[in-house]
C-alpha cells in the first residue's frame, strides 16, 4: 500500500511539472541586436504583437517569415549595400498592409505601403500633379485655396500660422458668395492647440465660425476636408462637438489584448461629446472630403455623416481611420525594432528602425471597417486636372459647386 | 503528445465498462460542488505593465465510482467548471484589468488510491481529463481612445498620475465572442489530489479533497506561427457525498 501511495505521489508530482517553459519569442528590443536575423526577427514579432489590423489584414506573415527570414539572414547589417537590400525586402513584406497610416522608418528609409498603392492608381490626385510643375504651396493645400478666396468667398476670415508646432495651418471660413452657406475649411486638425495657445488669426478664423453658427439667417454648412492630412483626436470634440448637442456614437474601437495576432479587446463606442451649451445644427451640412482626406479628416467626415442632415461630397478617403497613441497605452500600435546600440552612460537605446502605426481598430456604425479602403462619399465629384494646375482666379471647383447646388 | 493523451483517456474511459463485470465491485454515485482558482499560465514580460493573476470559481459535478478493491477505485465526475483569470495592468495602467469568467463542460477520469480505517480515509486520485470550454465571459475597464471628455476652454498642463486621467475609462461586461480561428474549445490535461473520506451510514459517504488540474493543450489554435502559448492551471477544493448503490 505504502508503495502505491508513493507512486502516486511521484506521478502527481511529474503532473505538476508537467508545463514547458513559455517564452516570448521575442521581446520588444529586449536583445543587443547584432545582425540583420535579430532585426527581422524584432520586427516581425513586434508586427505579431502591436499590429491591430490583423482581423481583417489578408497579408499572410507567417509567410513572410518562411520567405524573408533566409533572406535578412544573408545580408549584412555592416554593409550600405546590404541595407538598401533589406529596405527593399522590408517594402515588399509592408506592402500589402491594411493599416494606411503604417509607415516603416527603417535605417535610412521610409516605407508608407498605402501611399505607394494610391500612386499606383492613375486617377489618384497626387498623380495628376506628376504631369504639372506643381510644388504644394506653404499652406499645405494641395490646390482649391485661391479659387475659394477669390470666386467664393466675398466675406470671409483667413488665418496662417506658419511659426507654431503645426507650422503651415491654414484656416479659412465665411459667406459663399451670394448665399447664407457658412463654409470652413482648414488644413490640419490642430484646431484645439491653436485655438487656446496658436495663433491669434486661427483663433479669430474659428471665432467667426462658431458665431455664424447662431446666425438663424445661415442656411447651410459646407466643411471642406479636402486635402487635410488628420491630426488631434481632441479637435473631434472641438468642431463636431459644436454642432451636436447631444452624445454622438460614431462607431466603436478595439485594440490589442495580448501578444497574439486575434488577441481583442472587446469593442468600445466612440463616442463625440457635445461642447456644454452647444446646439444641435440642424440645417443642411455638405461635407467635402477627397483622396487625401487623412486619418481625423476621415473621422471627421464620418461622424457627420452619422447627423441626419448631413451629405458627402467630393471623393473617397484615404483610408486611414484608425487613431494612434503611445504604444504602452494599449500594448499596441507603432514601436521600435531592432536594438542595435545601447549607450552605457545614458541608458538611451538606439534602434535598426520604427514602425508607425494605429494603436486602434474603428469600425463605423454601419458595421463596415474603413481602413485601408476609405470613406465614400454620396455624391463622388472628382477633381479636375485644369482645377488643379490652375490656381487663380477663374478656375471653379466642382465639387464646392455641387456642396453649394445640395445647399441651396 | 496529445494523440498519445487522447488514446489514454479513452482507454481510461473504457476501463470502468470492463470493470463493472467485476463480481465484487461497489458502484456508487453522488453529488459534489466546490471552490477554485484558475491560473493563466502564459508569458506577457514583452508587455508594458502587464500580468495574469488567478480567479476564483466554483465547480459542481456528479461523482461516479466503482470500486475494484478496497484500496482502488475508479472515479469519474461530469462537472461543470469555471476557469477563470484576470488580466491587470499595473503602474500607470493601474485599473485597467479584465476578469476572464470562463465555464467548462468537464469529464476526468482517475484511479482513486484509498488508504486507512473503516470508517475514516484518505484518497490519492490521479488520472486525466477532458474539457470543453462552453461559455465566456468579460468584465474589465480598459482606456477608449475615441470618447474624450467634452472640450472645455482651458487647457490643463497637469501631469497625469494615471492612463485614465488621459482617456476616459470603458467598463464592459459582456459575453465572449468565441473565435473559431483563434480559440481551442477542448481542453485535454492530466490531474492529481488527495482527500479525506468518512462513511457516514452503510450506504453514504462525505468526502473532501483538493485537486490540481494541469492543462496540456493550449488555449489557442495554433493560427499562426510564434504563438505564445496559454495554459490553464486549476486547484479545486470540493466537498461531496457518495450514495452506495450496490
Amino acid at each position: 500500500m505504502r508503495k502505491t501511495i508513493y507512486l502516486t505521489l511521484v506521478s502527481a508530482a511529474c503532473i505538476t511539472a508537467c508545463h514547458k517553459d513559455i517564452t516570448t519569442s521575442n521581446q520588444t528590443g529586449s536583445t543587443a541586436t547584432g545582425n540583420f536575423s535579430q532585426v527581422f526577427e524584432d520586427f516581425w514579432t513586434n508586427m505579431n504583437s502591436s499590429y491591430v489590423f490583423w482581423g481583417v489584414d489578408t497579408t499572410n506573415w507567417d509567410n513572410m517569415h518562411t520567405v524573408y527570414g533566409p533572406k535578412f539572414a544573408a545580408l549584412n547589417l555592416y554593409d550600405s549595400a546590404d541595407e538598401v537590400t533589406a529596405n527593399e525586402y522590408f517594402t515588399s513584406m509592408v506592402n500589402g498592409l491594411t493599416d494606411s497610416h503604417y509607415t516603416l522608418f527603417p535605417d535610412g528609409g521610409y516605407i508608407q505601403p498605402a501611399h505607394n498603392r494610391k500612386l499606383n492608381n492613375p486617377t489618384f490626385i497626387e498623380n495628376m500633379f506628376q504631369t504639372a510643375p506643381y510644388s504644394p504651396s506653404f499652406d499645405g493645400r494641395f490646390y482649391y485655396t485661391n479659387s475659394i478666396d477669390s470666386l467664393y468667398l466675398g466675406s470671409k476670415v483667413v488665418g496662417v500660422d506658419t511659426t507654431s508646432a503645426y507650422k503651415d495651418m491654414y484656416a479659412i471660413t465665411g459667406i459663399i458668395n451670394n448665399t447664407n452657406i457658412l463654409y470652413l475649411s482648414f488644413s490640419k486638425f490642430a484646431l484645439v492647440s491653436e485655438y487656446q495657445g496658436g495663433s491669434a488669426k486661427i483663433k479669430a478664423v474659428l471665432d467667426s465660425f462658431f458665431a455664424q453658427l447662431t446666425n438663424t439667417a445661415i442656411t447651410g454648412l459646407i466643411i471642406d476636408v479636402r486635402g487635410n492630412g488628420g491630426g488631434d483626436i481632441s479637435d473631434l470634440n472641438f468642431l463636431v462637438g459644436s454642432l451636436i448637442s447631444s452624445p454622438l456614437n460614431i462607431g466603436y474601437t478595439r485594440s490589442k489584448s495580448g501578444n497574439g495576432r486575434l488577441d481583442y479587446t472587446p469593442w468600445a463606442p466612440a463616442i463625440v461629446t457635445p461642447k456644454a451649451g452647444a446646439s444641435a445644427f440642424t440645417k443642411p451640412i455638405v461635407v467635402l472630403a477627397d483622396g487625401e482626406s487623412v486619418s481625423m479628416a476621415e473621422l471627421t467626415t464620418m461622424a457627420l455623416k452619422q447627423l441626419s442632415n448631413t451629405k458627402v461630397v467630393g471623393d473617397t478617403t484615404w483610408g486611414a481611420t484608425g487613431p494612434l497613441t503611445s504604444n504602452s497605452v494599449f500594448n499596441a500600435g507603432s514601436f521600435s525594432f531592432g536594438k542595435v546600440y545601447t549607450n552605457i552612460e545614458t541608458g538611451t537605446s538606439t534602434y535598426y528602425g520604427n514602425a508607425y502605426t494605429s494603436s486602434v481598430m474603428f469600425k463605423y456604425m454601419d458595421g463596415k471597417i474603413y481602413e485601408g479602403k476609405g470613406f465614400p462619399p454620396d455624391y463622388t465629384v472628382k477633381p479636375t486636372l485644369k482645377q488643379v494646375l490652375v490656381s487663380n482666379t477663374t478656375v471653379g471647383d466642382p465639387q464646392l459647386d455641387k456642396a453649394i447646388s445640395l445647399l441651396q | 503528445m496529445i494523440k498519445r493523451l487522447k488514446q489514454s483517456i479513452a482507454l481510461c474511459m473504457a476501463l470502468p465498462t470492463i470493470l463493472l463485470l467485476h463480481a465484487n465491485a461497489q458502484f456508487s454515485i453522488g453529488f459534489e460542488g466546490g471552490y477554485n482558482k484558475n491560473y493563466l499560465i502564459t508569458n506577457v514580460s514583452n508587455l508594458v505593465s502587464t500580468q495574469y493573476t488567478y480567479l476564483s470559481g466554483f465547480s459542481v459535478g456528479v461523482p461516479v465510482v466503482y470500486q475494484v478493491a478496497d484500496w482502488f477505485s475508479l472515479k469519474t465526475v461530469p462537472s461543470f467548471v469555471q476557469k477563470n483569470y484576470q488580466m491587470q495592468r499595473t503602474g500607470f495602467y493601474q485599473g485597467v484589468y479584465q476578469n476572464n469568467t470562463n465555464g467548462y463542460i468537464q469529464l476526468p477520469i482517475m484511479g482513486q488510491f484509498s488508504f486507512g480505517g473503516d470508517a475514516l480515509r484518505g484518497f490519492v486520485d490521479i488520472g486525466g481529463y477532458a474539457g470543453y470550454w462552453l461559455t465566456g465571459h468579460v468584465k474589465g475597464t480598459m482606456p477608449n481612445i475615441l470618447n474624450q471628455p467634452a472640450y472645455t476652454n482651458t487647457s490643463s498642463n497637469a501631469q497625469p498620475n494615471n492612463v485614465f486621467d488621459e482617456f476616459t475609462p470603458y467598463n464592459y461586461n459582456e459575453k465572449y465572442t468565441f473565435n473559431n480561428t483563434k480559440d481551442k474549445r477542448l481542453e485535454l490535461g492530466v490531474l492529481a489530489g488527495a482527500g479525506l473520506s468518512y462513511q457516514l451510514t452503510d450506504t453514504y459517504k462525505l468526502y473532501g479533497g483538493a485537486h490540481y488540474f494541469n492543462s496540456l493543450t493550449d488555449l489557442q489554435k495554433k493560427y499562426q506561427t510564434g504563438l505564445v502559448p496559454r495554459y490553464n492551471t486549476t486547484y479545486v477544493f470540493s466537498l461531496g457525498i457518495l450514495y452506495t448503490i450496490q
